[in-house]
Order: C-alpha cells, then sequence, then structure tokens
C-alpha cells in the first residue's frame, strides 16, 4: 500500500514524519531494525534516494543509528524518544491552535471548548 | 562514473519549417529516475527515438555511456516504445526466447516470474491478448533486462490502476545506482513520488531541469502543479 | 546474430509460403492428371488446342501468381520488420544493418530459389507426360539440332546445359529480391505514403534496368539478336551459342546491378532511416 502523500511539501520530510510516528506509535519499538532502503522504498512508492535522503535525516537527529552489518536500528535512548513524542505533540497542538485561532476563537473559549469534548469523549 | 547519457545541441527536423527538437543540451547521472515531461508534441517521443537510433540526428550529438548510439548502445538500452512492437503472432514465450536469444543481459526467469504475478499465460498469441495485457507484456520484457539505461515511453498510459501499482513497484524494484531511469508520460501524479528528477520539454527545448525536492522545496508546489503552470493553454 | 536472425525471420516466411507452393504443387498434378495427362497421338486436334489454351492459361496465372506473392511477401516482411511498428524492435536488437539486411537477403532468396525449383517442377509435372515424353525420344536428334547443340557444343549434355540454366535463374531471382528490397528502403525516403513510394521506385527500377540492358546489349552489338523472331530468321542463328553470348552478358549485369541496389539499401538502412 503506497504511502498516503501531500502535493506541496518536499518528499523527504513527510517520509521522515511517517517513520517518527511509526516510532511513537510502536510499529517500531526501540532497537528495532528498520526494513532495507529499498523495502522501505517499494512500501511506501517512493524513490529509494528520497527514502535514503530522509533515513540519512533522521539518522542526524539520533531517532536511528546505524550498524555496519545489521542496518539501521531505532534508538534505545528513552529520553530521545520522549522528546520526540513531546515535540511531535506540540506540533499538533500548534497546528490546532493556528487553526482554531483562524475560525475566531480565544485562547479561554479553546480551552473551555477543549476541556467539555474531552469529558464526551470520556 | 561516467554519465549514462549526454546530448550536445540535439536537433531533429522533420521538415525545414520547424525543429521537434532544437538544441538540447543534457547530462544524465546514473542511479536516478528521471521524469521526461511535456505536452504532446513537445519533443519527448522524438528526443527518445534519437537516444535509440530509430531517428537519425538532423544535426548535434547524443551519447549513451559515451557511444553514438550503435549495436554497443543497443546492448544496454532497454527501450519501451509507446507502441505495440511485437510480431503479433508470435506466442508469448516465443518473444521471451526472441529476447533471451538477442539480448544477454535479459532473465528469462524473471520475466517468468513477472508474467505469473500478473497471470498472463505464456502460450496465448499475442493478437488474442488486449491492449492493455500487450503493453504489460512489453514492459516486462523490457524490465527483465539488466540494462545501464530504461527508456520507457508512456509505460503506464493504457493499463488499470491496479496494474500500474504493480508497474511502477517493478520498476523501483528494478532500481539500482548504475542505472538510470528514463520514464516519459503526462500521468504526471502517479508516477512524481518515484522520481529523482524531472526535465520539462516545451516547443523541442529543456525548460527546466530540477530533482523532485528542489521543486517542492522552492517552489512548495508539486511537479503536478508546476507543470499545469508551465504548460498553460 | 546472424543465425539467429535468419532463424527467427525464416520462420515468419515459413508461415505464408510452404502452403502457397504446396497448394500450387497438388493443383499441377491434378492439371497433370486431369487435362495434359489425357492428351494422347488419338486426341484430334481441335481437342489438343483446347485443353493446352486451357491448361496454359491457367498454368501462367498460378505459376505468376506463385512468384509474385513469394516476392511480394518477402517485400512486405522486409518491410514490416524494419520500418513499420515492428522496427522499433527490430532496430533496437544489438544488430547493424548489415546484417538484418544480409539476413533478409540470405532469407528471402531461399524462399525465391525454392520457388524456382517449384515452378520448374509444376511444368514437369504437367508437361512431361508420357505421350510428350515419347515424341521428345523419337525426334531426339533433331530436337538437339533444331536448338543448336552442334558443332563445339555437341558435347554438351542436356543436365549440364540444366546445371547452366538454373545457376543463371538463381541469380536472376536473388536479383530480383535485392530489387524489391532496394524499393521499400528507396520508398522510406518519402517523407510520406512510403509503401507507394516504394511500389512507384519498383517500376521506376525495373524501366531503368530495361533500358540500361538495351544500352548494354547495343554496346556489346547485339542489338539485332535482341529481336528474336529476326534473328531466327537469320540462316547461321544457333541458339546455344546465342544464349551462352547473351548469359554472359547478362549474368555480369545483374550482378553489377544487384551490388549497387544492395549498397543503396545498407546505405539508406544505417544511415537514413526515420521510422514514423
Amino acid at each position: 500500500m503506497p504511502w498516503n502523500l501531500d502535493n506541496n511539501r518536499p518528499i523527504y520530510i513527510q517520509i521522515m514524519e511517517r517513520i517518527q510516528l511509526d516510532i511513537i506509535s510502536g510499529v517500531y519499538k526501540p532497537g528495532d531494525r528498520l526494513p532495507s532502503v529499498r523495502e522501505l522504498a517499494l512500501q511506501a512508492a517512493v524513490n529509494p534516494n528520497t527514502m535514503q535522503k530522509a533515513l540519512s535525516e533522521l539518522e542526524r537527529s539520533g531517532i536511528v543509528y546505524s550498524k555496519r552489518t545489521s542496518g539501521r536500528l531505532i534508538t534505545e535512548d528513552e529520553s530521545m524518544l520522549r522528546h520526540l513524542k513531546t515535540r511531535l505533540a506540540q506540533e499538533h497542538i500548534l497546528a490546532f491552535l493556528e487553526k482554531m485561532d483562524k475560525l475566531g476563537f480565544s485562547k479561554e473559549e479553546i480551552l473551555t471548548l477543549t476541556q467539555e469534548q474531552l469529558k464526551e469523549v470520556e | 562514473m561516467n554519465p549514462v547519457l549526454e546530448c550536445y545541441g540535439l536537433t531533429k527536423s522533420y521538415n525545414k519549417m520547424h525543429n521537434a527538437l532544437n538544441n538540447l543540451n543534457l547530462t544524465l547521472d546514473r542511479g536516478q529516475i528521471i521524469g521526461l515531461l511535456g505536452p504532446n508534441g513537445s519533443g519527448k517521443t522524438t528526443f527518445i527515438k534519437l537516444i535509440n537510433d530509430v531517428l537519425v540526428p538532423t544535426s548535434g550529438e547524443v551519447r549513451i555511456n559515451g557511444m553514438t548510439p550503435g549495436v554497443e548502445t543497443k546492448k544496454i538500452i532497454s527501450y519501451l516504445p509507446e507502441r505495440t512492437y511485437l510480431d503479433e503472432t508470435m506466442k508469448v514465450k516465443e518473444v521471451i526466447s526472441y529476447f533471451s536469444d538477442f539480448y544477454d543481459n535479459f532473465s528469462t526467469e524473471r520475466a517468468y516470474q513477472m508474467l505469473n504475478d500478473l497471470q498472463i499465460s505464456t502460450d496465448a498469441r499475442l493478437k488474442t491478448l488486449s491492449k492493455g495485457t500487450k503493453e504489460k507484456v512489453q514492459l516486462i520484457l523490457v524490465m527483465s533486462r539488466d540494462a545501464d539505461l530504461y527508456v520507457l515511453d508512456e509505460p503506464i498510459g493504457g493499463v488499470d490502476p491496479a496494474a500500474r501499482d504493480y508497474i511502477l513497484s517493478t520498476i523501483l524494484n528494478n532500481y539500482n545506482e548504475n542505472s538510470a531511469i528514463l520514464i516519459s508520460t503526462h500521468l504526471i501524479q502517479d508516477i512524481e513520488n518515484i522520481l529523482d528528477r524531472v526535465l520539462f520539454i516545451k516547443q523541442g527545448q529543456l525548460v527546466l531541469n530540477a530533482t523532485v525536492d528542489e521543486i517542492r522545496t522552492e517552489q512548495g508546489k508539486s511537479v503536478d502543479t508546476l507543470f499545469r503552470e508551465v504548460f498553460r493553454c | 546474430m546472424l543465425r539467429k536472425l535468419i532463424k527467427y525471420d525464416m520462420k515468419s516466411l515459413n508461415r505464408f509460403l510452404p502452403v502457397m507452393h504446396i497448394f500450387t504443387l497438388f493443383f499441377s498434378i491434378l492439371v497433370r492428371i486431369f487435362i495434359t495427362g489425357r492428351i494422347t497421338s488419338q486426341t484430334s486436334n481441335e481437342q489438343i488446342n483446347f485443353f493446352l489454351i486451357l491448361s496454359f492459361t491457367l498454368y501462367s496465372i498460378i505459376i505468376v501468381a506463385l512468384s509474385t506473392g513469394t516476392n511480394l511477401i518477402a517485400g512486405i516482411r522486409f518491410y514490416k520488420n524494419i520500418f513499420t511498428d515492428e522496427g522499433y524492435l527490430t532496430r533496437t536488437l544489438p544488430v547493424t544493418s548489415g546484417t538484418h539486411l544480409l539476413s533478409k537477403v540470405i532469407t528471402g532468396s531461399c524462399w525465391a530459389i525454392i520457388n524456382m525449383l517449384s515452378m520448374y517442377l509444376c511444368v514437369y509435372i504437367v508437361m512431361w507426360t508420357p505421350y510428350i515424353k515419347s515424341i521428345a525420344a523419337e525426334n531426339r536428334d533433331d530436337i538437339l539440332v533444331e536448338f543448336g547443340f552442334v558443332g563445339k557444343y555437341a558435347h554438351i549434355s542436356l543436365s549440364a546445359a540444366l546445371m547452366i540454366l538454373l545457376l543463371f535463374s538463381c541469380i536472376g531471382v536473388i536479383g530480383s529480391i535485392i530489387m524489391i528490397y532496394a524499393s521499400v528502403a528507396l520508398g522510406q525516403l518519402f517523407s510520406s505514403h512510403r509503401v507507394l513510394g516504394a511500389v512507384v521506385t519498383y517500376f521506376v527500377i525495373s524501366t531503368l534496368i530495361s533500358i540500361l540492358s538495351v544500352v548494354v546489349m547495343v554496346i556489346f552489338g547485339h542489338e539485332t539478336r535482341l529481336f528474336m523472331t529476326s534473328s531466327l530468321l537469320e540462316s547461321d542463328f544457333n541458339f546455344v551459342s546465342y544464349m551462352t553470348e547473351l548469359m554472359k552478358i547478362t549474368v555480369v549485369f545483374e550482378i553489377v546491378i544487384s551490388a549497387i541496389l544492395y549498397s543503396i539499401t545498407h546505405f539508406i538502412m544505417s544511415k537514413k532511416v526515420n521510422l514514423v
């Protein structure tokens, strides 16, 4: 199944986001080996060079690291994963706040609405 | 590594009035999947035919692995034309042995595997197959070779979306650092994600040569959107 | 590579030609059984005329059609394989244009020769009835003299003469195959209507060759002999010596023309091909 990628943003960035999400949500566990570039490229139906670039970027950020014999592994550094999780949460919240702002809600209104919604979900 | 394809002042005119391809200068490196994009009649197919020695340039030259088109370049280019080029009276398996007879880098095993994946009978005569199936057979033949340069002219034009996905994954599967894949199409959206680089051709001239990520980073839009802007009628 | 090309070219010709030839041979046997075989010394003159005219007319039509068909099919295969959509595969095989042409000439010639031999065989089947055979045997000496197997030609055996005739015909049919290919190739130089171009070219080339051959004959002093009827009236006319002289010139002429046409075809195939 090709990955759902949107049109306007660089593909490698979207791939990075997708893999980060997979790591946070537990598709890949700390210490797991990532599939090869070729396999991932086929899975995502994207260009292998783009996949390579995305993985190199992830490696640079420290989320994955490469071992000569066994390819790329997910970091076992729990604090780094927690940090990543928080950062992703922040990004989502920021995006949400921006949209609410566009809809014309004040900070207080947003807070109230959110709390009400949370109660309903429970 | 030497470039897989070079063009210097490549020009082709069918009549004296206008050039189908006008002074094309270009170098393509290995390890890339390149989209050759342009509207109908922009010179895409002319360019592809010149690479494959079925047209003779009016002036300028094209080189593959540093060689002008000839027997040696035909050994390393795997070409899918935009038309059916097989002898329709042959059976699928006869065509397979034809290819393996003439091309040293043809893998019969790979071809049979792909035919099996797409459930195409090897005993069928080509003329009994539908147009889409014929196109699939041709693509299988072309992708079963270990070539330095694959030249695919409209590879996904006539097939259904499911087969399209299979074809794209076949192309990706075949990718390696030593070869380049040149794909001409106007179904940009379908193949955008598998491309490294795109070439825009307009009225026989190269108007853009950039990577997909460059376009997205610099212009903030997809290749498909950019194409619609550049070639707005 | 040449061997592989020949294999596939032969295969594609073999789809049509054997059927045509077997049909003609079968037809010849019928003609022999039902028409010519029934002619005996008892048959009246009128009947002979009727049977002969009937069988000859039918026969000429079929045999002309067979040879034309053979050449035409060789020409069409050459055209389709090199210059149409199939050319996109043929011309991107790792093979030179020269090898392609050679393979086409060899396979086309093979069939042209098979065609020629089956034509001779057909004529033999139809004509060589026991009745004609006996007449020929009775008048053997007279016939030989009539044809001019006298003097220095007396020692030529009939089989040797036949062999020479066959060899001569072979050169002729190979020449005609090359001429068809050359016409197809020259037709490609037209920007459109290339098939029509090939047909027109064919007639232009044949006309030119006829004119040229007359010129050659004149140069070699055979101009009067061109007209058989007037020559036959000459008392010293000897058919065999005439044919030998004629063949010598014609063979050289044919080979030169074929070589020129072959080179032209080769040049077009390697330097001038623009597939539509």
